[in-house]
């Protein structure tokens, strides 16, 4: 089976670097975004197994790309976990609204996203 | 040197009451010029012209009415202005009302001179002064402190990435040691969020801004799940969490998330204090009006003297060793400020050596009381935020037993068009209404009505199958005055009128501070009743179109980072409804450009004020036959 590719997209080049050593440590491609605009762009281009998702974004926040992404044939059946500084009750309840298969915030525990990340891509998992 | 003249409005029937105030203070050696109107609705018309520094407002009136309605008619036109009261009537209850409602001061005309005026004046004028820029500072403190602790969560969590990293290996091998003293990083990692999180959480209760947001809650759960999250930690530590809920145990009325963390703060300590082997008992039951959770431990207890002070701020006792080592000492404190705020109550029983209970209590659901909490929640932050705010109720027409369905359905559409925030919405099936909180005010809603109705046949109703009442909710306004559906007049939707001219949406982008402002202003003295929102970055202009289209966007197509051209093209993409763009530049070759991407029209800068309001009134369709009432 070719290596599952996870698309990371925050704004923040250091938390996307650490996430993604994590990511291809454990085996997985990553391809990043630091914006909405080109997160939407790439996403639906590169059509990626996972997107792991920001919320504060420039160009459009997390919430809106994840939008974009739902209503796109191409980028629809991609499942999104968030992994955001922001902690309100309503941002999660927004989040799982959009269908998100997870949400974490920062500072997070990368075993628990790790395992979260495998269940979903084996599709064990039903979004959140 | 030359001051500027202090522009006090005098509202007084009375021409005589009139004229002597004006002499007394134009006299007075000190400059203030006073404009006097004879009828409130004249006075009220004059501030709005904005410029007025003081307003002297004669309460009496042959109309009869409510001694202090034109006072809340003249602070609800602008908050900012102090107010001075003249009324014949001497009677201190009448005097500390007004000053409740936030006049600067209350004056019996039989018993001042000219002097009184100008003193009271002089001093009303400074202490407004004062207070604005003291609100000013809360403000900044308060927004400081939100972003603060936001930017925070991002370099500590990226610090523990990578220390994480190094330490499984990912980065190459390690050996014991160096694993050791990763931990140990990693541990104060975690501590240092908690503390970021429970300072913020106190100098936001310290500030009185502890943002509540109760609803009807099943405490069963809410129990349930925190008995869950804790068990693998008892578990390692060979400790036992029981709980025990009474049956039958009523919902309550409060905020989950706050409560939980009364929860976490109260098992955590429990967990602490307790030896490995002991047990943890929860237990919840109703005790009069309230709900009373109680958290028992085995462990070392508290002494007797220690127990009343355990909940002050930075108080800690006990162990300084073993496991969970040093906090913050303000976890009791936040959990007594969060329960009192909800109206219960927090203590502690405990016996050195045998053991400690902790018990809190919150009120019983009743059905209804979450909308008064709602109201009561909102008004507290609007308050503190000294903004206005208006509650909009929506219900059916018909009372039918469809009713709440056709609720549930407005809700989602009314999220989106009454630009409210995500958070601020409450279906309140008792009251057969939906409750709604926008930070606009009577006109601003009025206008986001507008739009709701508009959208309304998307989803099948029709605009007369709905009614709505306002109430506009004042910073300065008493907090105590509940707000009862039964009692506010509704208006059916269907009498809305359309989208009227007024209340049009402009969005201003430019990296230029000057420039925006500028345009801004031009735009707000138009007489035009646009509302007008700026932003200085690309990037913030495609989110808030994003969340919220306007009908036109006016954008410089220079700017740093996202480039204009490239912020045009991606709110083009975004675009559902009709907006229409307004491209402005020094560089009149990009038009092309940007007239072939979509943009509706472009204007070459340097400008003048009537070219840009031209075309902006030909793009928003709006006919006027002259152009005036345009400054400058």
């Amino acid at each position: 089976m070719s290596a599952r590719r996870i698309m990371i997209v925050d704004d923040e080049p250091d938390i996307v670097k650490a996430v993604a050593m994590r990511m291809r440590w454990a085996g997985y491609e990553v391809i990043t975004a630091s914006d909405g605009v080109s997160a939407t762009q790439i996403a639906v281009k590169e059509q990626p197994d996972l997107i792991i998702l920001d919320i504060g974004l420039p160009g459009g926040d997390g919430h809106t790309v994840a939008r974009r992404l739902n209503d796109n044939v191409k980028t629809m059946s991609i499942p999104v976990i968030y992994l955001t500084a922001r902690n309100a009750s309503a941002e999660k309840k927004k989040a799982s609204e959009l269908g998100a298969f997870g949400y974490f915030t920062k500072p997070f525990k990368p075993e628990e996203l790790l395992e979260t990340v495998e269940k979903v891509l084996s599709g064990a998992c039903v979004p959140a | 040197m030359q001051q500027d003249p202090k522009i006090v409005l005098l509202i007084a029937r009375d021409i005589d009451t009139g004229d002597s105030i004006r002499t007394s203070l134009e006299q007075s050696g000190e400059a203030y010029h006073v404009v006097h109107e004879t009828e409130l609705h004249d006075g009220l018309e004059r501030m709005a012209g904005g410029g007025v520094d003081l307003v002297l407002l004669d309460l009496d009136s042959p109309d009869g009415g409510d001694l202090l309605e034109p006072l809340t008619q003249v602070l609800g036109r602008d908050a900012s202005v102090p107010v001075i009261v003249l009324s014949e009537l001497d009677d201190p209850a009448a005097a500390a009302r007004a000053v409740s409602l936030g006049a600067q001061d209350y004056l019996v005309k039989g018993k001042i001179n000219g002097g009184v005026i100008v003193r009271v004046a002089r001093y009303a004028v400074e202490r407004n002064r004062i207070l604005a820029r003291l609100r000013e500072l809360d403000q900044l403190k308060s927004e400081f402190l939100s972003t603060a602790s936001h930017e925070m969560r991002t370099p500590l969590a990226i610090i523990r990435e990578f220390t994480c990293l190094v330490r499984d290996g990912v980065a190459g091998p390690v050996n014991t040691e160096q694993q050791d003293c990763l931990d140990a990083t990693l541990r104060n990692c975690d501590r240092l969020t908690g503390l970021i999180e429970d300072l913020l959480d106190l100098s936001r209760i310290e500030s009185g801004k502890l943002k509540l947001s109760r609803a009807r809650t099943d405490l069963i759960a809410l129990l349930n799940q925190c008995q869950e999250d804790f068990l693998q930690r008892f578990e390692s530590r060979g400790q036992d969490l029981v709980l025990r809920v009474d049956a039958g145990l009523p919902a309550a009325l409060c905020d989950g998330d706050k409560i939980v963390q009364v929860l976490i703060n109260l098992v955590g300590n429990a967990l602490k204090f307790t030896d490995t082997g002991g047990r943890v008992t929860i237990r919840a039951s109703r005790e009069d009006d309230f709900v009373r959770v109680d958290v028992e431990d085995e462990g070392v207890g508290i002494a007797f003297d220690e127990q009343s002070k355990i909940f002050d701020a930075f108080v800690q006792i006990g162990r300084t060793d073993g496991p969970g080592a040093r906090g913050t000492g303000l976890g009791l404190t936040i959990s007594r400020s969060i329960v009192m705020q909800h109206g219960g109550n927090i203590s502690v029983e405990s016996e050195p050596g045998c053991g400690s209970r902790f018990s809190f209590t919150v009120p019983v659901y009743h059905e209804g009381t979450e909308f008064d909490a709602f109201v009561d929640d909102r008004r507290r932050i609007y308050r503190a935020r000294n903004r206005v705010a208006t509650l909009v109720l929506l219900r059916p027409a018909a009372d039918d037993s469809a009713k709440i369905d056709l609720l549930e359905r407005i809700r989602s559409r009314a999220e989106d068009t009454l630009r409210g925030r995500k958070d601020e919405m409450l279906l309140v099936e008792s009251k057969g209404i939906l409750a709604c909180l926008l930070e606009s005010d009577r006109t601003g809603t009025l206008s986001a009505l507008g739009r709701l109705r508009g959208t309304l046949p998307a989803i099948g109703i029709r605009p007369e199958e709905i009614e709505f009442a306002l109430v506009v909710l004042r910073p300065t306004e008493a907090r105590e005055n509940p707000v009862d559906p039964r009692e506010i007049p509704f208006e059916s939707l269907a009498q809305r009128p359309e989208r009227s001219r007024a209340g049009r949406q402009v969005l201003i982008v430019d990296d230029d501070e000057m420039v925006l402002g500028l345009v801004a202003d031009i735009l707000r003295r138009s007489g035009l009743g646009l509302e007008v929102e700026t932003t200085m970055s690309g990037y913030d202009a495609c989110v808030r179109f994003g969340e919220h289209e306007p009908d036109l966007v006016i954008l410089d197509l220079h700017m740093p980072g996202v480039d204009g051209v490239q912020a045009l093209a991606s709110m083009l993409h975004a675009r559902r409804r009709q907006a229409r763009f307004l491209a402005i530049s020094g560089h009149p070759e990009r038009f092309e450009e940007v007239l072939g991407l979509g943009c509706t029209d472009c204007l070459a800068k340097p400008f003048h004020n009537d070219e840009l309001l031209e075309k902006v009134n030909r793009l928003l369709e709006i006919e006027t036959p002259t152009l005036a009432g345009i400054a400058g």
